[in-house]
């Protein structure tokens, strides 16, 4: 789900990536907005607000909402610039960084709204601030490892692509283009599983609060370590069944030969170092 | 190559740090603007009747009944205090206490009242002398009510 880039992931892996972090994006969102009023996983009405602020000529207002903007920004720039100065060996590592840093992030928002939050606003903007760009890692890390095809913290491109293959659908000459039929499942899951994450979310939060986020960073957690169990046990066996063939091959190879005579092979061997 | 990256991401986080800071160091402005007290000037619906060209004022028996759910209905000077509590009077001596708190950059005041009941306010406008709050009724075809409050102190 992780180690794969770009064109060599499977439809598999992209779904399993969608609707894990679509369900995390939704879990989140919803979370904000009961806590903070305000979203976190979108940018789309943060623009219209920072706009709006110009307007009205409420400067630090629209300072803080920038900050916002930059912060979704920065952390999508930053996964993407892991993911494109990831290698074979390090891909994993490079791929979960990310997602390491997003767990930080939901833990120190999780600790910080448990313990210590006054509900002033300064603390509210600064919590955001961090939300918004876990949200801008996370986004930015799956639209990188897929191609630009997954996308999870927002739905209003995801709802527009999913009208138009909707409506390709009707046509039996898409019916039949798998390229088509993956791509519609994708977003159609992606979108169920936000919806559902944010149900839950919004279920669980009157009784869990802040540690709402510490649920979050333990799912998180889990898929990271599932994710490198499965794929390293996969390149191990993977490296077995090369080994296995090697020897099969050669075992292969040698019977299929015929028989030399005694000594032409050395007899050449020596003329040719000799010639050297 | 490799330190210039170096350089340019500690560049970057150190710009953002200072822009952070300063952001920060300012957005509790609407909590500061808010302290005092303020004394109510008129209560109108947002949108007007046909035949009204003026924003007809709502009258006490009509503020009864579309906002008796809350507290506010009840009293006309608001003080805010620095510790998050707010004082609901009357000349008269009427007093009622809550907890005030801001949400989503100071455009949402809320009011929790000593039965835990939570009141939810829009802040339309908070300048030096003038604070604009709105809430919606069960009138839907009225809409949403303005309240205008004045700072005297």
């Amino acid at each position: 789900m992780l180690r794969r880039y770009s064109n060599s992931r499977s439809f598999s892996d992209n779904l399993k990536l969608g609707v894990f972090t679509a369900v995390i994006a939704g879990m989140v969102n919803v979370a904000s907005v009961i806590l903070f009023y305000s979203f976190t996983s979108n940018l789309t009405g943060h623009f219209a607000v920072f706009a709006q602020e110009i307007a009205d000529g409420k400067w630090f207002q629209m300072l803080v909402v920038f900050f916002w903007i930059i912060l979704f920004f920065g952390g999508s720039f930053l996964s993407n610039i892991l993911v494109i100065n990831s290698n074979k060996r390090n891909a994993f590592l490079s791929h979960s960084i990310p997602m390491v840093l997003e767990i930080l992030c939901f833990v120190g928002v999780g600790i910080y709204g448990q313990f210590f939050y006054q509900e002033t606003l300064t603390e509210t903007e600064i919590l955001v601030s961090v939300l918004l760009f876990s949200m801008g890692l996370q986004n930015g890390l799956t639209a990188s490892l897929s191609n630009f095809q997954v996308k999870t913290t927002h739905l209003t491109g995801l709802t527009t692509d999913l009208a138009l293959h909707l409506s390709m659908l009707t046509k039996k000459e898409y019916r039949e283009n798998q390229a088509v039929v993956e791509k519609t499942k994708l977003m159609a899951s992606i979108m169920f599983s936000y919806v559902v994450g944010g149900v839950v979310s919004g279920l669980v939060i009157h009784y869990f609060q802040f540690q709402v986020f510490y649920l979050v960073s333990i799912a998180m957690a889990g898929v990271i370590v599932y994710d490198y169990v499965k794929s390293t046990l996969s390149t191990k066996k993977i490296l077995k069944e090369r080994v296995l063939m090697r020897e099969q091959i050669s075992r292969l190879a040698s019977s299929a030969l015929p028989a030399r005579p005694n000594g032409i092979g050395q007899h050449k061997r020596q003329s040719v170092a000799e010639s050297k | 190559m490799k330190t210039r990256l170096y350089i340019s991401v500690i560049f970057v986080l150190s710009c953002l740090s200072v822009f952070g800071y300063y952001v920060f160091s300012h957005s509790h402005y609407p909590e500061k603007a808010i302290i005092g007290e303020w004394k109510e000037v008129s209560w109108v619906y947002d949108r007007n009747n046909d035949n009204e060209k003026v924003k007809q004022e709502i009258d006490e028996d009509e503020r009864a009944s579309i906002a008796n759910h809350l507290v506010v209905h009840q009293f006309e000077n608001w003080t805010f205090g620095p510790e998050k509590k707010i004082k609901l009077h009357e000349r008269n001596g009427n007093e009622h206490y809550a907890k005030w708190l801001m949400k989503d950059r100071g455009r949402i005041l809320m009011l929790t009242n000593p039965d835990g009941t939570q009141e939810v306010y829009s802040v339309e406008s908070l300048k030096k002398n003038e604070l604009v709050l709105h809430f919606e009724t069960d009138v839907h075809a009225r809409g949403i009510v303005k309240i205008t409050l004045k700072k005297i102190g």
